[in-house]
């Protein structure tokens, strides 16, 4: 009889479902777009029964595109995007649409809250993170003080994959990686703490706040009802599941202290896995880790590979026509254009911050040292490398915090590019190795349930047998320190730009 | 009818025009102007050939005059150009070096020498000149020292336009506007300055006497009635330098009318009185110099302008290129399209029009372009107004320095060039006007502008016109009036100061990555 474990990955804007083979490969990937609801200025939101149903969809379809009795998936993990909050009420239905992590409607708690010597400060110590707007903390004091009615109803606040395990299941749990996350939990001690809720506000909020399980701890079995909307089979254990960016690092192998995990996506996150708790205020995350006995530091911002959707859309019409006519992707011709400069090949800098910023709020993307023998291959070259540049700056707030680092695997999609591999690895000064598999969160998800079904011995075990890699790239020794004098200009044109953007924005309002 | 021609020498086009005395095109034609490369030891070095240069203007007068019926008619002939370009001739007026081309780097080294010994200052103080790496003074002292026997052998150094004029009716001369651009002038009493020539130790001999544009020179030779199809005897009068020439034929000559010449190059040019030949005018890159227009004087400050745009159209065109092929149209069309369609401000991105460098008022030609500002709201349309955006602002700049920090009175802005024919641009160029300075602006949509002003200092030296006053009034055409849009004008007054703060912000990084040392 074939096994196959189920991972679901809701991310920001697609949910998935992937079935793997028990060797970690792919059988099977169905996604669905779910749309980012606007209403006002500053929040953004899912509509949380929306999301279910296309989880429930992409689960179906899955299955029937592998042509596998749903029986045969002996275990299903979760993960999905962290923070923002999904509520149900006491009866366990949905209440009001999901909040998105990159919501902003508690700004003005935050702002009050980072006064000198305020909620912020007090709390860091406990919590570890740098609490932001989106985050459980900050939302529940908003509901509490704007929707009391709201408020008073909530049955459990999940993160996004809880809210998941709870439709699949019936069971309200989380786990340690996603609520370490939430600035609701004391992670040295693996405990709520009344203490800290009182400092936000909320202490009446615990009983509905998921009790953490390990990720691959089974947390549940597929209730009949599930079972309908998804195609599974009733009783198929779910376990814990984790925070997406632990199941990144889980898909792509890293588990062991000095391992760097780089996504480059939407987001540029840049994690480091160590084994005891990075604590610096200057980072924006220390997390407990999926595995057992391990911490995860992470920074992270929305400045990453999404900026090449953006170029590619605005300004590579000739390379799409290029691409359809040799029947390859239009990045791929990008790749190639950026390939055929030279290391340190051009003098035109790109700040990353068309989707947000790492530093200063108000900051916009912009492309820099222009001058008119340049052509499209260099602006292009540019964005590439500035893309590099933010990862860089987060890195190097890891490695100020004193985060261990001997190498790094990349993910995302600037994994899918040689060049764009090959530029992390000159720029970090770092060896790269890039994963085979494509639905590395799916994997880490999946892997924490093969472990929870017994089918692998433990996370090591498992990564042996599912992880493989696909390059690695070896830091050019002549090429890093063209790229560290650039990232010195890319740096002082932060400094130079602080006005501008300080009134590009009071304009914009 | 009566006929009157002007010869324009340009750096891609050797052109030849006739008009009749209300300006319109009666006939015309042109030759490429041909740059060589003399030397496969130093390939970057550009000359003109000479021959090239007259075989070329000629040619081109020939097929235009080939179109007349009776030659007879043309009654004067003037020629404009690009100045600065020179050629040693011996005293039979045959050429003994080509012309070095404003392309050419190699006076790199007098340049420096000049700027060191000589000063900006000090030059800008007499001549009102800004110093260029191509300045003509410059040729002759590289010649003193790569090439002395020929410099020995040589009776006059002839302006471009001098030369052609040799050639016409075989007489040296040069006029003011001319003399202007070779960095030996002195703009009080129009005439070579002792103290320059003393401190560059250039001999006054080899420099043709100076007179007044419109001046009557001579009449066609037989050798060039030949050569041009033009009659023997036909009046060869003094043109001048063509940005000049171009300001007669929009009435660009009164204190208070400001001339956009808005091309490659953008040319804000007022007309005054007197020089202005102060330090602090120096230090705004601006030039000061004899006008075409007798008795009047030239202030201009430039900037490299549509050329951006010509690079974005090259690097980000392709889309609107292709376009153009499918549903028929110009790409140009595509762009604007683009470019109109986004909104005033383009989404906060902005451009620093820096591609080769910093102009009036702020000259630098280490400074760098940049695009700032940019969310995933923007699109190719606000990428590609906000470089339209960004050469207005330049324009702006040019304009506030004249007004605010010169002194130069303000009241009509009459825009000619090749930018006058994009609508969008225009637009944009009243809306910004209006913003900052409550002006409306004018377009002149008259043809051969450049040629036309050299016809009608012909029309002036042969009595056809009393003075340009009349000439004008000739060839006067109703200009298109730009309404300004009230709600663009605003954002723009808004932005400009940001606009205006990207320089100094940029300008150390730029320093930092340019390749010119």
């Amino acid at each position: 009889m074939p096994s196959y474990l189920l991972g679901i990955d809701n991310g920001l804007t697609i949910s998935k479902a992937a079935i793997f083979d028990l060797d970690g490969r792919e059988v099977a990937v169905q996604g669905h777009k779910v749309a980012l609801n606007y209403p006002r200025p500053a929040w953004v939101e899912r509509d949380s029964e929306v999301v279910w149903q296309t989880t429930a969809a992409a689960i179906r379809e899955a299955i029937d595109k592998a042509g596998i009795d749903a029986r045969d998936i002996i275990g299903i993990g979760n993960s999905a995007h962290g923070n923002g909050i999904y509520l149900v009420d006491k009866s366990g239905a949905a209440l009001g649409p999901g909040v998105a992590s990159m919501d902003n409607r508690a700004s003005d708690i935050v702002d009050e809250w980072s006064q000198p010597g305020g909620v912020r400060e007090r709390a860091f110590p406990t919590v570890l993170t740098n609490i932001w707007a989106a985050q459980p903390a900050a939302l529940l004091a908003w509901f509490k003080q704007h929707r009391p009615e709201i408020y008073r109803q909530i049955g459990h606040a999940f993160p996004c994959k809880d809210y998941i395990k709870f439709r699949l299941t019936g069971a309200a749990t989380s786990d340690f990686s996603d609520i370490s996350g939430t600035s609701l939990y004391d992670s040295r001690n693996r405990r709520y703490s009344p203490e800290l809720l009182d400092l936000y506000g909320i202490g009446d909020i615990l009983p509905a706040l998921p009790q953490p399980i390990e990720s691959h701890a089974i947390a549940g079995r597929v209730t009949r009802q599930a079972a309908a909307e998804t195609g599974l089979a009733e009783g198929t254990p779910v376990v814990g599941g984790m925070f997406d960016i632990n199941a990144s690092a889980v898909g792509a192998g890293v588990i062991d202290e000095g391992m760097l995990c780089i996504i480059a996506g939407t987001w540029s996150i840049n994690e480091v896995i160590t084994r005891q708790p990075l604590v610096d205020p200057r980072i924006l995350m220390c997390t407990l880790f999926a595995v057992p006995g391990l911490w995860l530091a992470t920074d992270s911002s929305a400045t990453s590979a999404t900026n090449l959707e953006w170029f590619v859309t605005n300004f590579c019409y000739e390379e799409k026509l290029a691409a359809e006519a040799r029947g390859i992707s239009v990045y791929e011709v990008c790749n190639e254009i950026v390939a055929s400069l030279p290391p340190g090949g051009t003098d035109v800098i790109f700040h990353p911050f068309l989707f947000g910023s790492n530093v200063q709020a108000n900051a916009r993307a912009g492309f820099y040292g222009l001058g008119s023998w340049h052509s499209k291959a260099h602006v292009l070259r540019a964005l590439y490398e500035g893309v590099v540049y933010g990862h860089l700056d987060h890195v190097n707030r890891l490695r100020a915090a004193g985060a261990p680092m001997n190498m790094a695997r990349l993910t995302g999609g600037g994994a899918r590019s040689a060049v764009w591999s090959q530029m992390f690895a000159d720029v970090l000064d770092l060896p790269i190795e890039t994963p085979a598999a494509t639905e590395i969160a799916a994997l880490g998800a999946a892997i924490a349930a093969g472990i929870g079904v017994g089918v692998y011995a433990g996370y090591d075990d498992a990564i042996r047998q599912t992880v493989r890699m696909l390059g690695r790239c070896e830091p050019r020794p002549e090429a890093t320190p063209k790229y560290l004098a650039r990232y010195q200009e890319y740096l002082c044109l932060l400094e130079a730009m602080r006005e501008p953007w300080r009134r590009l924005e009071k304009l914009s309002h | 009818m009566t006929y009157l021609a002007g010869i324009d020498l340009g750096s891609t086009t050797l052109k030849a025009v006739i008009f009749d005395l209300a300006g319109n095109v009666v006939a015309s034609a042109c030759r490429p102007t041909v740059q060589v490369h003399p030397d496969p030891a130093h390939p970057e070095w550009t000359v003109w050939m000479p021959d090239q240069i007259w075989g070329g203007a000629a040619a081109a007068m020939a097929q235009a005059v080939a179109q007349l019926d009776d030659p007879g008619r043309i009654k004067g002939v003037a020629v404009t150009g690009m100045g600065m370009d020179g050629v040693p001739v011996d005293e039979r007026g045959r050429w003994l070096y080509p012309f070095i081309s404003w392309h050419c780097p190699r006076t790199q080294p007098q340049f420096d020498w000049w700027s060191q010994h000589i000063t900006a200052e000090k030059t800008f103080s007499i001549g009102g000149n800004t110093l260029w790496r191509f300045s003509t003074a410059l040729r002759l002292l590289w010649m003193a020292e790569h090439e002395p026997e020929i410099l020995r052998r040589t009776h006059k150094w002839l302006l471009i336009e001098d030369y052609v004029n040799l050639m016409l009716c075989g007489r040296m001369a040069t006029d003011y506007t001319m003399a202007s651009c070779t960095l030996l002038f002195d703009q009080r009493p129009l005439a070579w300055s002792d103290e320059l020539l003393r401190l560059s130790g250039i001999d006054r001999r080899l420099l043709a006497d100076p007179y007044p544009s419109g001046t009557l020179l001579g009449e066609v030779t037989q050798a060039a009635a030949a050569a041009t199809g033009l009659s023997a005897g036909t009046p060869v009068v003094l043109g001048g330098h063509d940005y000049l020439c171009g300001a007669l034929p929009v009435g660009a000559i009164r204190p208070g009318v400001v001339l956009d010449v808005s091309g490659t190059w953008e040319i804000v040019l007022a007309s005054m009185r007197e020089p202005v030949l102060t330090p602090e005018a120096q230090r705004t890159g601006v030039t000061v110099e004899a006008h075409v227009a007798r008795d009047m004087y030239a202030i201009w400050g430039g900037a490299v302008s549509s050329d951006m745009l010509e690079w974005y159209r090259q690097q980000f065109g392709f889309e609107a290129k292709f376009q153009a092929n499918q549903c028929g149209g110009v790409d140009w069309d595509f762009l604007m399209a683009d470019a109109a369609a986004a909104p005033a401000g383009s989404h906060g991105v902005m451009f620093l029009p820096h591609l080769s460098g910093a102009g009036c008022p702020t000259v630098d030609p280490r400074s760098l372009g940049a695009f700032v500002g940019l969310s995933n709201r923007a699109t190719k349309g606000d990428m590609l107004r906000a470089v339209v955006e960004g050469l207005d602002y330049q324009f702006l700049d040019i304009v506030r320095t004249l007004r605010n920090d010169l002194g130069v009175p303000f009241d009509r802005l009459v825009v000619v060039g090749g930018a006058a024919k994009n609508r969008f641009w225009m637009q944009n160029k009243a809306d910004m006007v209006a913003g900052l300075f409550g002006r409306t602006i004018e377009v002149s949509d008259v043809a051969e502008a450049t040629a036309l002003g050299a016809a009608m200092l012909a029309g002036i030296g042969v009595g056809l016109y009393r003075d340009e006053a009349d000439a004008y009034a000739h060839v006067q055409q109703p200009n298109t009036a730009y309404e300004p849009d009230p709600l663009a004008a605003g954002v723009y007054a808004r932005l400009y100061p940001i606009y205006r703060q990207l320089y100094p912000a940029l300008k150390s990084v730029s320093h930092a990555l340019s390749p010119w040392v």
